[in-house]
């Protein structure tokens, strides 16, 4: 979705009774900024099998120390699966896992140092928000004072030490979510492990604790490993972004990078709002070919964002053109969405208020882009890089 | 309109018809066990509490109802160490074979009791240990044990999996996991499968009726006979302890259920 | 490793004690039962042949499929409004007649069949309040015979039909029936052709369920019904321990747990039954 649109989605849920919750600015005082380094993870042909259907199928793909990872797919794409096989709490069927070059596929979770935040955040909810922190502290055998050192500055971090007392059920949702975060973090983990957890919270809450998360890694420099479905989400907080689809890799890059090269059909198609058309190669620079002659000789599949197209006035040239008709305007905020009928089929629109102007429905259009734009597949679907004639 | 009030009053009807015929005859016996004749009667034509003191004396009756609470809490105890581990071990199953083995587990609520204990009287014959408290005990093991593996099951589907495996990746050993965290959130359902087989134990006659002998009489078989051979007005005093013992379980169960509720809520 | 051997086979052991159990004290000894009842001298099926062909053994057969089938009836036409009542009550009108209606799972049998036995009997509180009143000169046989087996079985096995049914009805979007009505449905319509065929899946759960405990029933016949019409649970009974033939027991046995089995799979298989222990 483009800047503009989320903008004003910010704008219409401004007055949300949680709104006023917030707490701002993270850095609390007692913790130490000196930034520790995070530990890196290596993911080897990792594999998980329920009967016949492969959860994850042959995943390998690798963290480097106090980067920002994020899984993004549908339900069922396995990302979960994946993260969870790399806390242990899932045995894989087969492959690796290496935390600092260490192979830790045969260690058990409570072994490997992990942190993690849970979908929904799994608090005890028969202790209060103290001792859900204390947990794993307690659970390494740290004496009571520096428990509750460390304990109070983790609360502190987050910013819920004066809820120390109260009972998980207690809490607010984003509350629950910080202390699900400090009880990850108290035990300072080289690498955490956040599986969609800002799935329960609604959007404004979500779009601040992203911040926040992110302020977190980065003053910490600890490794994360997100899982969202939230391609918004995605974009904003990772400095790469993994897209996984019926248990496979499909491609795992920097935002932009993905999302302006996409190497296939379905990544372009999945991340954002696309169109596909079919081009042709001319002694002097591209042609749109009509549907329905997609087999002609030489032709090669290409995606545009609708953000991209332009609308050509009389005269004007651009290195592709389509003329249309509109079928229809819409407006749903932020940018006005087009949707026109060309040869080539359908094709998506979007254009600054200023540019749609007045167009109304059944009125004939020409759309340019450039070649810079477009990224065209291969007859095997991969996509060509090198698009200039 | 006149229809719907019509039909709202019928059913209004009905409703109080069932719950005086629920209620009936429970509120009858405390009233009728004070009676001071040789016979019992609602209402009471006197007032005494000698079947109370026969029943607090007589060796016969103290004996029954001794055997009777050794067998209800080793019962208890048992069906709830092997129904919570039956529990714990079908929830790491898939879901068939989960579902498999619970219809297994559930088989002795649906073979009448009967069935279970002539079976049960007829092995114990063979192998010559009929007649004590332990054949009661195992028979009802085997009766109560499907409601305690019903309780902690449903009270782990209750309980979000994530909490355990949270407990792992902080360091928590499997161990530890269950002690610190799965344990103190199932408690309640635990306590309720305990406190429903000590119920069920405690008042259970057909098994006892099979498989107790001479020494070995529960507090239901020696009401039993009370009441079959020899109108022993006794069984009044008795059956009052059952009605006060059964509102203190209700009771108890209700707390523990709004307990579970409480555990679950995050 | 032992802890490898553990973790890989955690799930067996925790089910090894309670399964174990069962299978000695349970499941063996129900199948050598049923292998008993067809170990007879004039070959294996002539305990059957004397169950099915002795006019005294059928007639308790029938006595006791009969009461059993009147049982369900009784508690259907009872169960149907105060499940319909549990079914829309609000939560403490929910509380409150779900305790009252639970009652009998809560108490010992043998404590209700001695409080009926107190108001039904000849000499009991009903006879004597209605010869008070004058309504009736000789008291009514009430007890020592089916009547008594019948109240008893139909107070007892009350929740067993109320629980389905009010769960069925409980699944029931009220919008269906209000919108019968805004249809121009007069309420006892809507209730004909909303309610009770949305419903009926619930009604038969619960009447297989009430059929198949009480088949088996010993105690109410027992101490409330007479001394001549008894129900197969005793007629095993008195095989054991008066008459002592196993093996005529044995078949018997094998007849009502054959029957309850059929049944319940039936209900399982087609009507959910299970759905009351919790299962999904």
């Amino acid at each position: 979705m483009s800047a503009l649109l989320r903008q004003n989605d910010r704008a219409l849920v401004g007055a949300s009774p949680i709104f006023e919750e917030r707490e701002a600015g993270m850095n609390g005082p007692g913790v130490s900024t000196k930034p520790k380094m995070g530990a890196g993870i290596t993911v080897r042909n990792l594999s998980r099998h329920y009967g016949t259907t492969k959860a994850v199928d042959d995943v390998s793909f690798s963290v480097e120390a106090g980067e920002f990872l994020t899984l993004l797919g549908s339900s069922g794409s396995g990302k979960s699966t994946t993260l969870m096989m790399i806390a242990g709490l899932v045995e894989p069927s087969a492959g690796q896992i290496l935390i600092d070059g260490k192979d830790v596929s045969q260690l058990v979770p409570e072994k490997r140092n992990l942190g993690v935040v849970f979908q929904s955040y799994a608090l005890f909810p028969h202790m209060n928000v103290f001792d859900n922190v204390a947990f794993p502290l307690k659970m390494r055998g740290i004496s009571r004072a520096e428990i509750e050192r460390r304990v109070k500055a983790t609360l502190e971090m987050v910013e819920l030490d004066s809820r120390r007392g109260y009972r998980v059920g207690q809490l607010s949702g984003g509350q629950q979510q910080r202390i699900a975060l400090a009880r990850a973090l108290v035990f300072e983990p080289p690498v955490l492990l956040m599986d969609e957890p800002m799935g329960a919270l609604d959007r404004r809450l979500r779009e601040q604790l992203q911040r926040e998360v992110k302020e977190i890694q980065q003053s910490l420099g600890i490794t994360v490993i997100y899982v969202t479905h939230d391609q918004e989400e995605a974009m904003l907080m990772s400095d790469r972004v993994g897209i996984m689809a019926e248990g496979r890799m499909q491609q795992i890059g920097a935002p932009r990078e993905i999302y302006e090269a996409p190497r296939t059909p379905f990544v372009a198609a999945f991340l954002g709002e696309s169109n596909f058309l079919r081009v042709r190669q001319t002694a002097t620079g591209w042609e749109v070919c009509p549907d329905g002659a997609a087999n002609s000789a030489g032709s090669l599949e290409a995606m545009v964002r609708p953000e991209d197209l332009h609308l050509l006035s009389p005269g004007q040239t651009a290195a592709l053109s389509l003329e249309g008709v509109v079928r229809y305007v819409e407006f749903p905020g932020g940018a006005m969405r087009l949707l026109t009928d060309t040869p080539a089929g359908p094709v998506e629109v979007r254009l600054h208020r200023h540019e749609a102007g007045t167009l109304r429905e059944g009125e004939r259009v020409t759309l340019g882009w450039s070649d810079r734009d477009m990224v065209l597949f291969g007859a095997e679907g991969r996509a060509r890089q090198e698009t200039a004639p | 309109m006149k229809q719907a009030r019509g039909l709202n009053f019928a059913i209004t009807l009905s409703v109080i018809f069932a719950a005086v015929m629920m209620i009936l005859p429970n509120a009858v016996i405390i009233p009728a066990s004070f009676n001071g004749e040789n016979y019992i009667t609602f209402p009471p034509t006197s007032l005494s509490t000698r079947w109370y003191e026969t029943f607090l004396t007589d060796p016969v009756w103290r004996g029954a109802t001794w055997n009777s609470l050794v067998v209800a809490v080793l019962t208890a105890m048992v069906a709830t160490v092997l129904g919570t581990l039956a529990a714990l071990g079908l929830m790491r199953l898939s879901v068939r074979a989960r579902s498999l083995l619970v219809s297994l587990f559930l088989l002795p609520t649906i073979v009448p009791t009967i069935i279970s204990a002539v079976a049960l009287y007829g092995l114990l014959a063979q192998m010559g240990g009929r007649g004590g408290l332990l054949g009661i005990i195992i028979g009802h093991t085997i009766i109560t044990l499907p409601f305690v593996v019903v309780n902690v099951v449903a009270a782990l589907q209750q309980m979000d999996v994530r909490m355990e495996h949270a407990a792992r990746s902080l360091g928590a050993s499997p161990l530890r996991a269950f002690w610190h965290v799965t344990l103190p959130v199932i408690w309640p359902g635990i306590a309720a499968g305990a406190v429903f087989a000590f119920l069920c134990s405690f008042s259970e006659i057909v098994m006892s009726l099979f498989l107790s002998g001479a020494g070995s009489m529960t507090l239901p078989v020696q009401m039993w006979s009370g009441i079959r051979f020899e109108i022993n007005p006794t069984v009044a005093a008795a059956s009052s302890v059952f009605v006060v013992l059964s509102c203190a379980i209700v009771a108890l169960m209700g707390f523990l259920r709004r307990k579970q509720g409480k555990a679950m809520k995050s | 490793m032992a802890s490898g051997f553990l973790r890989r086979h955690s799930a067996s052991l925790m089910l090894a004690p309670a399964m174990l159990l069962l299978a000695v004290f349970f499941l063996w000894p129900v199948l050598d039962l049923v292998r008993g009842s067809f170990a007879h001298p004039d070959g294996s099926l002539g305990q059957y042949e004397r169950v099915f062909s002795r006019p005294a053994y059928v007639l308790v057969l029938q006595r006791t499929f009969l009461i059993s089938g009147l049982t369900v009836l009784i508690c259907a036409v009872i169960a149907y409004p105060v499940a319909y009542r549990l079914a829309t009550a609000s939560t403490t009108g929910k509380l409150v007649i779900l305790a009252v209606i639970l009652i009998p799972f809560w108490t010992n049998l043998l404590v209700l069949c001695y409080g009926w036995l107190i108001i039904l009997s000849p000499t009991g509180t009903l006879n004597k309040a209605l010869t008070g009143i004058g309504l009736i000169d000789n008291p009514l046989p009430l007890s020592g015979n089916m009547a008594g087996v019948l109240i008893g079985m139909v107070q007892t096995m009350l929740p067993y039909m109320v629980l389905p049914v009010a769960a069925n009805m409980a699944r029931i979007d009220p919008r269906i029936p209000q919108a019968a009505r805004s249809l121009g449905a007069p309420p006892l319509q809507v209730f004909l052709r909303t309610w009770l065929p949305l419903t009926m899946s619930g009604v038969i759960a619960g009447g297989l369920l009430v059929f198949i405990m009480s088949i088996g029933f010993f105690i109410i016949p027992a101490i409330l019904g007479g001394t001549k019409d008894i129900f197969i649970a005793q007629l095993i009974e008195m095989n054991i321990n008066k008459v002592l033939n196993w093996g005529f027991a044995a078949a018997l046995s094998t007849v009502v747990l054959v029957t309850t089995l059929v049944l319940y799979g039936v209900g399982v298989r087609w009507f959910g039954v299970d759905a009351l222990w919790g299962r999904q």
